[in-house]
């Protein structure tokens, strides 16, 4: 080791600083909710070769899919040679480099000196955003029946940010001004790392990676050898009644002296529908997992990464290849994928992972026309996703009404959305008896009553509307989800809504979800002083 | 004769007007002993009683009531569907990773959320009216269930009080302690109002108990709030979730002063103690506001002072990880049994033990409380931990430089032009370090640095805020009348205080502004005489100055209007007698009474204005 331990921690702290900071400008700068309240973004920095250095996440599904970003950087621009101090490289397409086209990245390299002559590339930094619309077919650019990338809206591919780019991308957006802010608030961030990055040009950065490599090795240490598998479904991809068909994910789990390996071989081709991963998401809800079942508190790394290996074959939902549509890939695909990765490692290690949660993120989108929005100049579209059930825990009940798994965005309070949309909320409770029964009981999910007053177009993405979370250790799942319609709020025409629709409405008209509960874990006490 | 208290986990301070102090241990099952005995000790100085005319408080009494749970049984009224709003809270988890971390238990159980009827719209019109029926029941079920606080907070009261006051009043009727939102915290975003209207009714009870029993110490007793200002202590017993914030708020006021005093008037403060780390960004000679803070992971949605907080401190323990790091912290040693040089029988390595090794704390001197520290017992545990003292301390200012740098460089601020002003026990030992790794030109250590929050405490003035939210945000027309009417409360209350003849009342106003489209607000001050519109562009420069750019051509909205009227302290504390103080060239440990100051190489100290020690490079 060349660093003594002082040192070695000194640079971990200023790496993980560099991205903290990266994340407070980009959340400080940006323009709308969804990033400045909701937080969705990330920021990264890398090294000259696109290893991961350091990472601020405020959600998990960037975790890990971020360094495909830099990749198609780097091969798009001659390992970063075709790059010039100042450049920053945008991309969004989910077949290179990308999630889904709302996350768009921004990726700019980091030379040693500042202007003029170029010098050393020292690495690389990158932020990522979700930004509220990037055209399509549907408000939001989530439309739950599209089967084709082109559908979802305006696919970048990664080039370099300049003018006419920028001018490209908001003319194709429902809401060009917020984009133009947003995009201000990343380049701003990805300068600040830049300027950061180049201070710590000197130090021996591959050390932390070889730390973060250590750190994984003696927890993965830790867990028995051997080899696990754990199936679930994707309960439909889409509305259509052909599209109501379960597409099973298998994952084998063998855990030797090389790492950890996640065979996703035996999984289902990719469907004709929104409910495909590109293989970046399968890879984030894997880290995922194995971090939330492993120490926390081992750095978010590529060194981290090293042992970890994930096999997803081409062309199945957990590595889609193009042009299908990708959208629920990014934000209900990757639940699943977490879910069945949890399931592996519990049958591996017992008694210390909790049951199924909620297992969807209960996306809704909803726009309209120019007018009845906060800013008469421009459409208006909003963007929620609803808390639900925690799995039960091997130590406490689950949490109710919350985030679980690939997201934690935060819910846009009812008065912030009242005084901004037309929209109002009727109700927004907890679910009473909707978490898995066990020893220690499933969170609930929420109960949520949304009223448009004006005309509108509505998405809804969610799963787990047909099976429940499952239960653990002999607990009970979770009720499933629920969508309804209630035209003008009259409770006697309610009608059962698919759990992925793209529909319109009429002011007055009462949209209903009703999200899954937990699953429970270990058996109910009643139950298990009967058995 | 004015004076001031402090009451900390292991002491409670006291200063007087005349600069005399007094430190005794604190109480802390009755924490007004320890004020008594001190007030004590310092009206017998000399021999020569003297009378305390006014006790300026600060107290840790409602903070600590809500971090130990020990409030009352509290109802919620919320409106009807969305009672459970303290549960689900912004439905986001405490950590994305760690499935062993929960979310702090809701102040009010399931069994205690009523809903009564009744809607506002978006702009506080009235959609359903509150059927008097059915508040009956709700009057009828919130009184069996036997609590002993209502807390009331309906679905955009923030905009009209009516349908709010309708249900206290009726709850009042029947002898309950209601604390309804729009009288306390009138300001947009529900989950945050509701939890700070409950956090209320949830400390009142105690909190009136503990300041009923102090009225006796002094004709005038006043408290510290979160907002650094004071308030009566009966008014403090009303509005306890004022109080929570406000353990911070002298010591970066008296810091401030001094940072002012010694020509800096844009400064950080930087107070780091045995468990906890405050730093708080100072601009123009006035501390950052913040509009809400949390609190054990509960927000509070009332001034305060942005003070950054992190858990680290000089009794933080070192330690190799499996990857062969130094980490230090989150564990701490605490007052007991504290770092291992205190003798104690702790023998994990601390940052304090580091400091000793590393010649930092002078061997062979006592600290007060503590007695003389054992250098050899420091070494050990170091040794024993694998880890040496400079690596120690180079990892601890790594962790405080990146605290310095949230305050300053993530808002904004060039750290190269603040001053660093230290206090906490630990605070001079670090700042130079801190100083030379963010390129700070000088280090201020005030006078009476180890009493320094009550000396903050001391010179602080009586403050009252009042915040009126905008129900047409966007129509700009009305707002000199908004502003006059809150700027009229905020002066009426202070006048109600402390009468009507006060010459020296000032009232200050400024409005909560936003893009079209934003979610987040910016505070730009509402000078009338400036003309209708000058606080536009002073919020287009605001929005740049914080947020790198401004969008001159959106529209604006005015989201609330806010007002404070303030009376200064008598007391001015530049003007507190000044301790002697000497220069010194590092490498110097200047042992003072109350703390320990580290001068390194290439530092030199030098006395300033105001008592103050002013450390630059050589």
């Amino acid at each position: 080791m060349a660093l003594d331990p002082a040192s070695l921690q000194v640079l971990l702290a200023r790496l993980t600083g560099v991205a903290d900071e990266m994340s407070a400008v980009l959340r400080r700068a940006a323009y709308s909710p969804n990033i400045k309240e909701r937080a969705d973004c990330s920021s990264a920095v890398f090294t000259a070769d696109g290893e991961l250095l350091a990472q601020a996440e405020n959600i998990p599904v960037h975790l890990g899919s971020m360094p495909a970003s830099v990749r198609a950087a780097i091969d798009r621009f001659d390992g970063g040679r075709a790059l010039v101090p100042g450049d920053q490289v945008i991309l969004n397409d989910p077949f290179a480099g990308g999630t889904h086209l709302n996350d768009i990245t921004l990726v700019a390299p980091c030379f040693s000196e500042g202007t003029g002559d170029r010098g050393e590339l020292l690495g690389w930094v990158a932020t990522r955003a979700h930004h509220a619309d990037v055209g399509g077919a549907a408000p939001g650019s989530l439309p739950a029946d599209a089967t084709e990338v082109f559908e979802e809206g305006l696919r970048l591919p990664p080039v370099r940010l300049t003018d006419e780019v920028r001018a490209i991308l908001t003319a194709n957006s429902r809401t060009p001004a917020e984009r133009a802010g947003d995009l201000d608030a990343q380049v701003g961030a990805n300068q600040v790392g830049v300027a950061r990055l180049r201070a710590l040009g000197g130090e021996p950065l591959a050390e932390a990676l070889e730390y973060g490599e250590r750190r994984m090795r003696a927890a993965l240490a830790e867990l028995p050898r051997g080899t696990w598998a754990f199936e679930d479904v994707v309960d439909s991809f889409g509305p259509g009644d052909h599209q109501q068909v379960e597409t099973i994910i298998r994952v084998r789990l063998t855990i030797d002296d090389d790492g950890a390996t996640f065979d996703f071989t035996g999984t289902d081709e990719q469907r004709a529908g929104n409910v495909n991963a590109v293989e970046a998401v399968t890879v984030s809800a894997v880290a995922f997992a194995l971090r939330s079942v492993l120490d926390p508190s081992i750095p978010a790394n590529g060194g981290a990464l090293r042992p970890l290996h994930v096999v997803a074959p081409e062309g199945t939902i957990v590595n889609a290849r193009p042009p299908t549509a990708v959208g629920a890939g990014n934000v209900e695909v990757s639940q699943r994928v977490a879910d069945v990765c949890l399931g592996a490692l519990a049958t591996a290690r017992p008694g210390t992972v909790g049951a199924a949660s909620q297992g969807t993120m209960n996306n809704l989108l909803v726009g309209g026309a120019t007018g009845a929005g906060p800013d008469h100049d421009e459409a208006w579209v909003y963007y929620e996703t609803i808390g639900g059930g925690q799995g039960g825990r091997w130590f406490a009940p689950g949490m109710s009404g919350v985030h679980t798994a690939m997201t934690n965005t935060k819910n846009t309070p009812i008065e912030a959305l009242e005084r901004a949309f037309p929209l109002r909320v009727r109700r927004q409770r907890l679910r009473r008896g909707s978490g898995g029964a066990g020893l220690h009981a499933g969170g609930e999910g929420i109960e949520r009553d949304l009223e448009v007053l004006a005309p509108a177009t509505v998405s809804l993405i969610t799963e787990r509307r047909r099976t429940g979370p499952w239960g653990i250790e002999g607990g009970g799942p979770g009720a499933s989800g629920e969508n309804w319609l209630l035209p003008g709020g009259d409770e006697s025409r309610a009608e059962r809504l698919p759990d992925k629709c793209t529909i319109k409405l009429e002011a007055g008209d009462v949209l209903r979800m009703l999200t899954p509960g937990g699953g429970g874990w270990g058996w109910p006490r009643d139950r298990g002083s009967a058995a | 004769m004015r004076v001031a208290s402090d009451t900390g986990g292991t002491f409670t301070d006291l200063v007087a007007e005349d600069g005399s102090i007094a430190k005794v241990p604190s109480t802390p099952a009755d924490p007004g002993e320890a004020v008594r005995s001190g007030l004590g000790d310092l009206v017998r100085e000399d021999g020569v009683a003297r009378a305390v005319e006014v006790l300026a408080h600060g107290t840790t009494v409602a903070t600590n009531a809500l971090l130990e749970r020990r409030g009352a049984r509290v109802a919620l009224v919320a409106t009807v569907g969305v009672a459970d709003v303290i549960e689900i809270a912004r439905q986001d988890r405490p950590s994305l990773y760690d499935p062993r971390a929960d979310r702090p238990e809701p102040l009010v159980p399931r069994h205690l959320r009523f809903e009564v009827g009744g809607r506002l719209d978006a702009h506080g019109r009235e959609l359903e009216p509150v059927d008097p029926a059915a508040l009956e029941a709700v009057v009828g079920a919130v009184v069996d269930s036997g609590v002993e606080a209502v807390a009331v907070c309906l679905l955009h009261a923030d905009l009209d009080g009516a349908h709010e006051a309708q249900v206290a009043d009726a709850l009042r009727r029947r002898g309950l302690d209601v604390t309804a939102s729009h009288e306390l915290a009138p300001e947009m975003r529900e989950y945050e109002r509701t939890v700070t209207t409950v956090a209320n009714a949830y400390l009142r009870p105690r909190c009136r108990t503990y300041l009923g029993g102090l009225a006796s110490a002094a004709p005038s007793v006043l408290v510290m709030t979160s907002a650094g200002g004071l308030v009566p202590a009966a008014d403090a017993a009303e509005r306890p979730a004022a109080l929570l914030l406000s353990g911070p708020a002298g010591g970066v006021a008296a810091g401030a002063a001094a940072a002012v005093a010694n020509g800096c008037p844009d400064a950080i403060t930087f107070d780091m103690g045995g468990t906890s780390t405050d730093v708080c960004l100072v601009l123009g000679g006035r501390p950052e506001p913040a509009a809400e803070r949390e609190v054990a992971g509960l927000p509070v949605r009332l001034p305060s002072l942005d003070v950054h907080t992190i858990g680290a401190g000089g009794g933080s323990i070192a330690r190799l990880d499996p990857g062969g790091a130094l980490v230090v912290g989150p564990e701490s040693a605490g007052a007991r049994p504290g770092p291992a040089c205190y003798g104690h029988g702790g023998t994990a390595p601390t940052v304090t033990d580091a400091n000793l090794v590393a010649g930092h704390l002078p061997a062979g001197v006592a600290l007060p409380g503590i007695g003389e520290l054992d250098r050899a017992a420091a070494e050990r545990a170091l040794a024993g931990a694998g880890v040496t003292a400079d690596g120690v301390l180079a990892v601890v200012n790594a962790n405080m430089e990146q605290a310095l740098r949230r305050v300053s460089v993530e808002r904004g601020v060039d750290p190269r032009r603040l001053a660093l002003v230290a206090f906490g026990g630990a605070g001079p030992l670090h700042a130079c370090a801190l100083a030379d790794a963010l390129g700070l030109p000088s280090v201020i250590v005030p006078a009476r640095a180890g009493v320094l929050s009550a000396v903050g405490i001391l010179g602080a003035p009586v403050q009252v805020d009042v915040v009126a939210s905008r129900a047409e945000p966007l129509d700009h027309d009305g707002l000199a009348d908004a502003v006059d009417v809150v700027a009229a409360r905020a002066e009426a209350t202070v006048r109600g205080w402390l009468g009507d003849a006060r010459a020296d009342v000032t009232v200050t106003a400024s409005l909560d502004c936003r893009y079209l489209g934003q979610s987040h607000e910016l505070a730009v001050p509402f000078e009338p005489l400036a003309g209708a519109d000058a606080w536009l562009p002073a919020f287009h420069a605001e929005h740049e100055r914080h947020n790198g750019y401004a969008r001159p051509e959106r529209p604006v909205e005015v989201v609330a209007v806010r007002a404070s009227a303030v009376v200064p302290s008598p007391v001015t504390i530049d003007a507190l007698p000044e301790p002697s103080r000497e220069s010194a060239v590092g490498p110097a440990v200047l042992a003072e009474p109350d703390c320990t100051i580290w001068v390194p190489p290439g530092w030199r100290a030098d006395p300033g204005a105001a008592g103050a020690l002013v450390l630059t490079r050589t």
